[in-house]
């Protein structure tokens, strides 16, 4: 009865107004299918894959036998696990360090005003940008042992005596693919820090230099104090990256010599998909996962912004007042008498050729690699096996394209046969993916900036930036196991659906960034004019984010191009491998004259990532900033 | 054109009251100006009348029709932001058409309307550019005439002039008059400048902690303020506020005068007077600030020609009687009291 008659005094006491405070259903709709696909593409899966990690699974009689921890504690009691998570903590290190002062260094340089920067950044640009399948194949190329380009290198400048098997020494091995980790994600650190330091007051410099600082006192006073903050971001940033590194250890030393390079995320492979232990795999690989949430963790905690509890009231209540207070006298301070070590135009004169210096150095280090690849690949396959070996090609020719571009290219490699198709592949699969999650981000994305003090939206935006720093491993391996059940195997569907893992937080992420920057009041102006919330977003809204819906495109369809480990899971038969993959298979068949073809797929497949970095470098640089990690 | 009637109007976002129990009456066809200082609520009460925030107790009446439940589409409002808002990837001509198109009215309609709207505020030859080639002034005119070209009940205006340069403002606030008188239109308009409230409105709604402080015609609010709040924050420079005692000893009042009523005189002639050190002479074009410390305070008065003055002089400064006004000192509200000088006597004296 009390219960009736309370309901009825609330309805007659709040009339109509019970709309206060509810958001749209339009708030709700534009992130619903993101977050909908994301439980089931990714929530779901990962599910999955900690049951397995609690189950024994036998790969040929398909029974699974629940052992609860038991994967856990046999890995724990393996020493091949404690081994592989030195190897990773150290190449972790070694990466991130190098990384981090690299990055830095050359942000440092091309924030510097000279002819030719815009050129050199783009130049940096393309050792981030292109596939880790061609990075691993350039450096193991590199440092191959007889004919590699080091040696010849060597050979030609008649240090001869000085050549080796590079890989032959397992520790050398593991630095050696750490400098190659580094080589490819300092770019991502200098292109985070430059855009901090465009954003420094220019004001901040010219005060200090007023003030007498040095080039170097204002590095440390000023710029590096600035950076702080994104430093500390890129560093989070690389070392998830480095835990993750996969693809070049696949194509560059599989884990060898013996076990030199076998890093968690090789371990976890080797578990799973050579010995089929699925639910052991499962056990590291999520071990795996938590060593990366526990640095996600770490990155929520220092990117939330930090309160500052000094009160500054407090200081001034204890000041004496003014009436009672002896008067401050000036001091005497000694004439300005600036240091000087040697005569300022000699000086001046250093710092350009030191900066030269460090142009040509940057230079050299993005570019030399990428072509001498482009010269490989246009080099007759039987220069790379002289004896001794150069690295100047005896002549130029178009032999290895024919051979992979022409259907009887005057080849009998079976593989380089398949290279067209699979850059169609790459290309169609990427574009649908590309199309798919942009479109769900952009919807997602306007949901996530509108509303973004919400707890609904703020704790389901941290869910999806929680599974970018799940390894891609840990999700391929359930991938793996309900595609085979549902027939998903080795289709372009099934590709599409594991892209989207990655790309669908991208996505979301990169739009929100672009809807952020859009004016409030531009919408309500919408709403004034008359718009319903759709129309308001379709005619004002996605105009005018336009840029941004670009950007993602072009950056997802890198991503995508990119992609190797889950295109080399889940497909088997040419008709749905994807240039990554073709290369890599290559490696599979390592007969000579394939090594021709083999280059020329390699140079064909970063000509996408080039490209948009010369002439799109500014949206690739959006979707770096927008934390966009490389999964 | 409507009359809008507002009653009880609170706003809270989350715990922070906005808007506390407001009431306004605006008449058809009048301009009125919602004048306060940042935070004190003007620009939430006007996006609570266009619609674009949802009220949480009270109502808003249209011509007597409650309107507080319907969205801004339905009110038939329109609005001039303080960044224009104009949609950057349209050209003018768009921009202005665009609420008609959302009225899927025909073209023929549409095209001879924004002809008007474009005509009304000369920006014909600016038609097909896009917003971003327009300057500040020009995207100030379009922004208008998007918000004129529907017919609008009501035009609210949020700070529109605050982002021109001084000269272009003063032009703008003329013509914005000028189009109000000749298209009859209500207007409501949000600023935190009173000098702007004070030249175009029919009256002002003076705002403080989402309260109004009082609602009249400028030179009401200028010469009869409710309380000191309003006192001070109409007229520049400030009016003087002293802590003062009537005769017969009852404490706790204040005394305001403005500066252009405070001169400096040779001796104490009636009125208010008052005597300090001066302190600095601030020029000013036809008239000259003198800033004299009397007591603790510095008081501001004013001259027409300081030649005789210098820094350090002892001088007198007075007032007429009806020039001097009390306020409570607990409440701030003013008090209608003739000024006696016999009776009165100023703390800082």
């Amino acid at each position: 009865m009390t219960i009736t008659a309370e309901t009825q005094a609330i309805e007659t006491g709040a009339p109509e107004r019970r709309r206060i405070g509810r958001l749209p259903a339009f708030a709700y709709l534009t992130v619903a299918p993101t977050l909908i696909l994301m439980v089931l593409i990714v929530g779901l899966p990962l599910l999955y894959s900690l049951y397995l990690s609690f189950n024994s699974t036998n790969p040929i009689t398909k029974r699974w036998i629940f052992v609860g921890l038991a994967n856990y504690t046999r890995v724990f009691q393996n020493m091949d696990f404690w081994n592989s998570l030195g190897r990773t903590l150290y190449f972790s290190a070694i990466a991130v360090v190098g990384t981090t002062v690299l990055g830095t260094l050359i942000a440092l340089v091309l924030n510097q005003r000279f002819a030719g920067r815009g050129f050199l950044r783009s130049v940096v640009l393309v050792p981030w940008a292109m596939a880790p399948v061609s990075i691993g194949v350039l450096w193991s190329f590199v440092y191959a042992g007889n004919f590699g380009l080091l040696n010849g290198f060597l050979h030609d400048i008649g240090l001869g005596s000085l050549a080796k098997a590079w890989f032959g020494d397992g520790f050398r091995a593991l630095n050696l693919v750490a400098l190659t980790q580094v080589w490819n994600q300092a770019p991502l650190t200098t292109l985070m820090l430059l855009s901090a330091l465009q954003s420094m007051p220019a004001n901040l410099h010219r005060a200090a230099i007023l003030d007498g600082a040095g080039a170097v006192k204002r590095f440390f006073s000023i710029t590096l104090p600035w950076l702080k903050p994104t430093l500390l971001f890129s560093t989070i940033i690389a070392t998830i990256n480095a835990f993750m590194t996969f693809d070049i250890i696949w194509i560059m030393t599989r884990g060898g010599p013996g076990s030199a390079t076998t890093t968690l995320s090789w371990l976890g492979y080797l578990q799973s998909f050579q010995f089929l232990k699925f639910g052991e795999g499962a056990a590291i690989l999520y071990v795996l996962t938590i060593l990366s949430l526990a640095f996600a963790i770490l990155y929520f905690f220092v990117l939330s912004p930090r309160r500052t509890k000094a009160s500054p009231n407090a200081a001034l209540s204890e000041a004496p007042l003014a009436g009672t207070r002896p008067r401050p006298t000036m001091v005497v301070i000694p004439a300005w008498k600036p240091k000087r070590l040697m005569h300022p135009a000699t000086a001046k004169s250093i710092r350009k050729l030191m900066f030269w210096l460090a142009v040509a150095a940057i230079f050299i280090w993005s570019f030399l690699p990428v072509a001498a690849l482009i010269f490989i690949s246009l080099s007759p396959a039987t220069d790379l096996i002289r004896t001794p070996p150069s690295i100047f090609p005896s002549t130029l020719t178009f032999d290895n394209y024919r051979s992979v571009l022409m259907a009887d290219g005057g080849t009998t490699s079976v593989q380089a046969a398949r290279v067209p198709l699979s850059l169609l592949n790459s290309f169609g699969i990427g574009v649908v993916v590309s199309v798919i999650n942009v479109a769900l981000g952009t919807f997602a994305g306007y949901g996530f900036a509108r509303y973004a003090g919400r707890r609904f939206f703020a704790v389901s935006l941290w869910a999806l930036l929680l599974t970018r720093m799940v390894p891609a491993l840990t999700l391929v391996l359930p991938f793996f196991v309900i595609f085979r059940s549902l027939g998903l195997i080795d289709t372009h569907l099934g590709l599409v659906i594991a892209y989207s893992t990655v790309l669908m937080p991208l996505a979301a992420w990169m739009m929100k960034t672009s809807f952020e920057n859009v004016p409030l009041s531009l919408e309500r102006a919408a709403q004034i004019d008359g718009c319903s919330r759709w129309t308001m977003f379709r005619k004002v809204l996605v105009p005018v984010v336009r840029p941004g819906i670009i950007a993602a495109l072009i950056f997802c369809f890198l991503v995508s191009w990119n992609e190797f480990l889950f295109a080399m899971i889940l497909t088997s038969t040419p008709k749905t491998q994807t240039i990554p993959v073709i290369i890599a298979g290559f490696l599979n068949q390592a007969r000579f004259y394939e090594y021709g073809p083999l280059f020329a797929a390699s140079v064909l497949a970063i000509l996408p990532p080039v490209a948009v970095a010369f002439f799109f470098q500014r949206y690739l640089v959006q979707g770096a900033l927008s934390g966009a990690v490389k999964g | 054109m409507v009359s809008i009637k507002i009653a009880g109007l609170n706003k809270r976002f989350g715990d922070a009251a906005i808007l506390k129990g407001l009431d306004l009456s605006i008449s058809d066809g009048e301009f009125i100006s919602f004048l306060g200082p940042s935070g004190c609520g003007k620009s939430t009460l006007l996006f609570c009348i266009a619609g674009l925030e949802e009220i949480n107790e009270g109502s808003i009446r249209f011509d007597n029709r409650e309107i507080s439940d319907l969205g801004p589409r339905e009110r038939n409002i329109a609005l001039v932001f303080q960044d224009y808002a104009l949609y950057p990837h349209m050209t003018v001509r768009d921009n202005i058409a665009f609420p008609l198109r959302q009225q899927k009215l025909d073209d023929e309609t549409v095209s001879r309307q924004v002809a008007w709207a474009a005509d009304v505020l000369g920006i014909e030859p600016l038609l097909d550019r896009l917003p971003a080639a327009l300057s500040g002034g020009q995207r100030q005119r379009v922004a208008v005439g998007r918000a004129i070209v529907r017919n609008p009940s009501v035009l609210l205006m949020d700070e529109p002039l605050s982002n021109l340069d001084a000269a272009l403002r003063v032009r703008m606030r003329t013509e914005i008059r000028r189009l109000q008188k000749e298209l009859g239109i209500t207007v409501i308009f949000v600023t935190h400048d009173q000098e702007e409230a004070m030249v175009l409105s029919d009256r002002i709604a003076v705002m403080k902690d989402g309260v109004i402080q009082q609602f009249a015609a400028p030179m009401e609010v200028y010469s009869r303020p409710a309380n000191q709040f309003v006192a001070g924050f109409i007229g520049s420079p400030q009016m003087n506020f002293l802590p003062a005692e009537l005769c017969g000893g009852s404490t706790g009042h204040i005394v305001g005068v403005r500066p252009h009523d405070l001169k400096p005189v040779a001796k104490a002639n009636g009125g208010l007077t008052l005597s300090g050190e001066l302190v600095l002479i601030e020029p000013a074009g036809p008239f000259q600030f003198l800033d004299v410390s009397v007591g603790e305070q510095v008081i501001r008065a004013t001259c027409s020609d300081a030649s005789g003055l210098s820094p350090g002089d002892r001088i007198i400064l007075s007032a007429n009687a009806d020039a001097v006004r009390y306020f409570a000192a607990d409440s701030g509200n003013r008090i209608t009291q003739q000024f006696r000088e016999t009776e009165s006597r100023i703390h800082a004296i």
